[in-house]
């Protein structure tokens, strides 16, 4: 083999190796492959140190039952136990631990979240469903994180202004290279990153609804910069969702006068929390109606969330 | 007879070269997820019946891959012949992931590659993005061993006319 083969199949070798699919996917796709298995077959995962433990285990699990049959309730008629029951029925916070909740909304406390019946809101519309978790993505904040530019010299105007944002952007190398929505936001047209929930797509927003993600501001069908996040890797982990009914009972009610705009859509969004030293990407519903207003709900299950 | 990997180790193993090897081959990389979904929800379904002594397990995954490409492409030939019918639009435009990816070190690669004949493209793909041999790329292609070399060699040949040094 030449030495100019060796080279061109080394640089093969280097642009195969460089496909890869975005972050989140390896794990999207095994959640949907696990929950097409049997409950027996997912305990047949376990391997190694967990298959050696497993008798040990299954000795502990007797003894402690036969001990709880002994001292607890059932037995004595005492309530020894009560607060054991209580404390382990909290769950352990995933990766991030509590999250800070998006900024605006009202974390309910636990044990409220399904009490609807005296916060009747003023939405009428569908309401998307919400799937059981859904991963919350996590970038630390450096200096680094974002990039601004500026546009130099003349560019020829475009009379579609995504056409010259995307132009700018590309011709500045910083088209986004995730999956991303464009929308239009007065005279900015905003590249916002997408993430996968459930089945769909989620678009990220600022807390108060608006797009966010690489703005570029468009004059007279020209790009006069742009601004935004760095594409850079995300950290992840996934977080139990409270159900979107849940989400709606904690719509803020109607304010005294019947007059107040109804809500009339609802939508799965990601929004931006900043928070200590943290910028965290997570799912939310938005409710929007006429006049533009709109109110966000937080879509993680609200033990979660920081109160 | 070779003992049969954990499907996790599998998944874990190869999810990436047979994304790779889709998205080499469909250029959309939202597509390419879809497919490649596709290919471990096929493996996962068919893994209990599946004996090493016939295929490898990668050359069985590629295989598994190859034919849900096909099988897409088949597909999406139907759909935009109907929609072209219907609407009278041209189809849609690049996408985004593969336009960033363009861009960057590998464009006149990519170009070159996506100029040779499809076969030639597949062999490339399937010895860059797999660590198969070629009697195995020859099984995944339904070929045999020599003559995967030959296509690859001269798919190498016809590249390194394309590519400038």
């Amino acid at each position: 083999m030449s030495e100019e083969q060796g080279e061109l199949e080394r640089r093969l070798d280097a642009m195969y190796g460089s496909i890869r699919p975005r972050a989140a996917f390896e794990a999207d796709l095994w959640a949907r492959l696990e929950a097409r298995r049997p409950w027996y077959r997912r305990l047949g995962a376990l391997r190694g140190p967990a298959l050696i433990l497993a008798p040990t285990l299954a000795v502990l699990l007797l003894v402690g039952g036969f001990v709880f049959l002994l001292t607890g309730p059932g037995f004595h008629g005492g309530a020894a136990g009560g607060g054991a029951s209580t404390a382990s029925s909290q769950s352990a916070a995933p990766a991030f631990g509590k999250l800070p909740a998006p900024p605006g909304t009202q974390v309910p406390l636990t044990g409220q979240a399904g009490a609807s019946s005296k916060t009747a809101s003023n939405y009428a519309g569908a309401v998307p469903a919400l799937p059981a978790s859904a991963l919350v993505y996590r970038q630390q904040l450096t200096g680094e994180t974002r990039f601004t530019i500026a546009a130099s010299g003349t560019q020829p105007p475009a009379s579609d202004p995504v056409v010259a944002a995307k132009d700018f952007l590309a011709r500045n190398s910083a088209l986004p290279s995730y999956p991303y929505q464009i929308t239009l936001d007065g005279s900015d047209v905003v590249f916002s990153r997408q993430f996968q929930v459930g089945a769909g797509q989620a678009r990220l927003v600022t807390a108060d609804g608006r797009p966010y993600g690489v703005r570029v501001t468009v004059e007279n069908g020209r790009a006069t910069g742009a601004s935004g996040p760095v594409d850079q890797p995300l950290a992840e982990a996934a977080y139990p969702l409270r159900s979107a009914g849940q989400a709606l009972a904690q719509l803020p009610a109607p304010a005294g006068d019947q007059r107040s705009p109804a809500l009339t859509s609802a939508e799965v969004v990601y929004v931006v929390v900043p928070a200590g030293g943290f910028v965290y990407y997570e799912p939310a519903l938005l409710f929007t109606g006429g006049g533009g207003i709109s109110t966000l709900q937080p879509a993680v299950a609200p033990q979660f969330l920081q109160q | 007879m070779s003992a049969r990997p954990a499907f996790e180790d599998l998944y874990r193993d190869y999810l990436t070269r047979i994304y790779g090897y889709v998205y080499a081959q469909l250029r959309n990389s939202a597509e390419a997820e879809d497919v490649t979904a596709q290919v471990f929800m096929s493996a996962y379904k068919a893994y209990e019946r599946f004996e090493v002594r016939a295929l490898t397990p990668s050359a069985w995954l590629f295989r598994i891959a190859r034919n849900a490409v096909y099988d897409h492409h088949r597909r999406a030939q139907v759909r935009e012949r109907t929609e072209h019918r219907l609407r009278g639009e041209l189809p849609a435009g690049a996408d985004p992931a593969a336009v960033a990816e363009d861009r960057v070190l590998f464009r006149e690669l990519l170009v070159a590659v996506r100029r040779l004949p499809e076969r030639q493209q597949e062999v490339v793909a399937l010895r860059h993005q797999s660590d198969l041999s070629f009697k195995e790329i020859g099984d995944v292609m339904d070929c045999s061993e020599d003559a995967a070399k030959m296509l690859y060699h001269r798919a190498v040949k016809a590249l390194r006319e394309m590519v400038p040094k």
